[in-house]
């Protein structure tokens, strides 16, 4: 193993980490998908296949990964969430109900939901337009139709 | 007076306007309630959003190291074994007649010429059968 893939192995870990877990729930099931990145990645590189932005085709592929994962076992999810959903329910504001507007946020199809765990993340527009590759400009309209979508939908929960 | 849509909102909230439509913004909310409690509904909803799923975000956060996983060659499913097996039986056959047919007649053979078929009678013996037997002596 080289230099240069374990440096961008340590560099990018835990960001990936952090929005495959923010996609699939599951901390396990997250490394699991963080790791099948890094594996594409590793063979990408053993065969001499230019990956120009390594840092954007790796966020891209833990997305396009975690939205595989989430079809695949969109039963083992959902009943996964159930049992977060009594573990965690100490830590609810008392304002808001983050639960249920994170199950809401887990009824997004997953070109969505993908959009809202990039902007959580902290990504300006250029970047998820980057990381998509969605055009720049509508990157703003589709966001915001997608918070708006949730919070009508949290209003009348 | 007109009153933005979400969108220029939220990208106002997000900081990315430019700073004439950020200035036109801001010169609008000052005069207008309904704009601004918008802004601050919207800017509440995107933070909770943010805080609803950073919880599904693990704490322990070491990195393990990376080890190339051993990937199980695909097994081919009974289905494909079929259709491929029969694919090949196909094409086998295929050949076998096509072969056949290419091959030539053989030169030298006699040709057994029934007069007509009311003539050929089946149940007589061989030699008692009216044709016309021609012998290719070449």
């Amino acid at each position: 193993m080289n230099s240069e893939f374990e440096l961008t192995y340590r560099s990018n870990y835990q960001r990936l980490l952090r929005i495959a877990a923010k996609m699939l729930r599951d901390s396990d099931a997250a490394r699991d998908v963080v790791h099948d990145v890094f594996m594409a990645y590793y063979f990408n590189s053993e065969n001499k296949k230019v990956i120009n932005d390594s840092k954007n085709w790796l966020i891209r592929c833990t997305i396009n990964k975690g939205v595989d994962f989430l079809r695949k076992n969109k039963k083992i999810v959902s009943d996964e969430t159930a049992v977060r959903q009594d573990n965690t329910s100490q830590n609810i504001d008392n304002q808001i109900d983050l639960m249920s507007l994170s199950n809401l946020i887990s009824k997004l199809d997953g070109k969505d939901q993908s959009l809202v765990v990039l902007y959580s993340e902290g990504y300006s527009y250029k970047e998820i337009a980057e990381i998509t590759t969605m055009n720049f400009n509508s990157v703003g309209k589709t966001l915001s139709r997608i918070l708006e979508k949730l919070r009508r939908d949290y209003e009348t929960l | 007076m007109k009153h933005f849509d979400e969108t220029t909102i939220q990208k106002y909230i997000d900081n990315e306007l430019s700073s004439e439509e950020r200035n036109e913004v801001e010169k609008h909310l000052e005069n207008c309630q309904e704009c601004s409690k918008q802004v601050e509904n919207q800017r509440v909803f995107a933070e909770n959003v943010k805080k609803s799923i950073e919880a599904f975000v693990p704490n322990e956060a070491e990195i393990p190291d990376f080890k190339i996983a051993y990937q199980p060659k695909k097994t081919r499913t009974l289905r494909i074994v079929l259709i491929s097996s029969l694919s090949t039986a196909c094409a086998i056959l295929l050949a076998f007649f096509i072969i056949k047919g290419f091959k030539k007649e053989p030169e030298n053979y006699d040709i057994y010429d029934f007069i007509t078929i009311e003539e050929y009678d089946a149940n007589k013996p061989m030699t008692e059968q009216l044709f016309t037997y021609i012998e290719n002596n070449n």
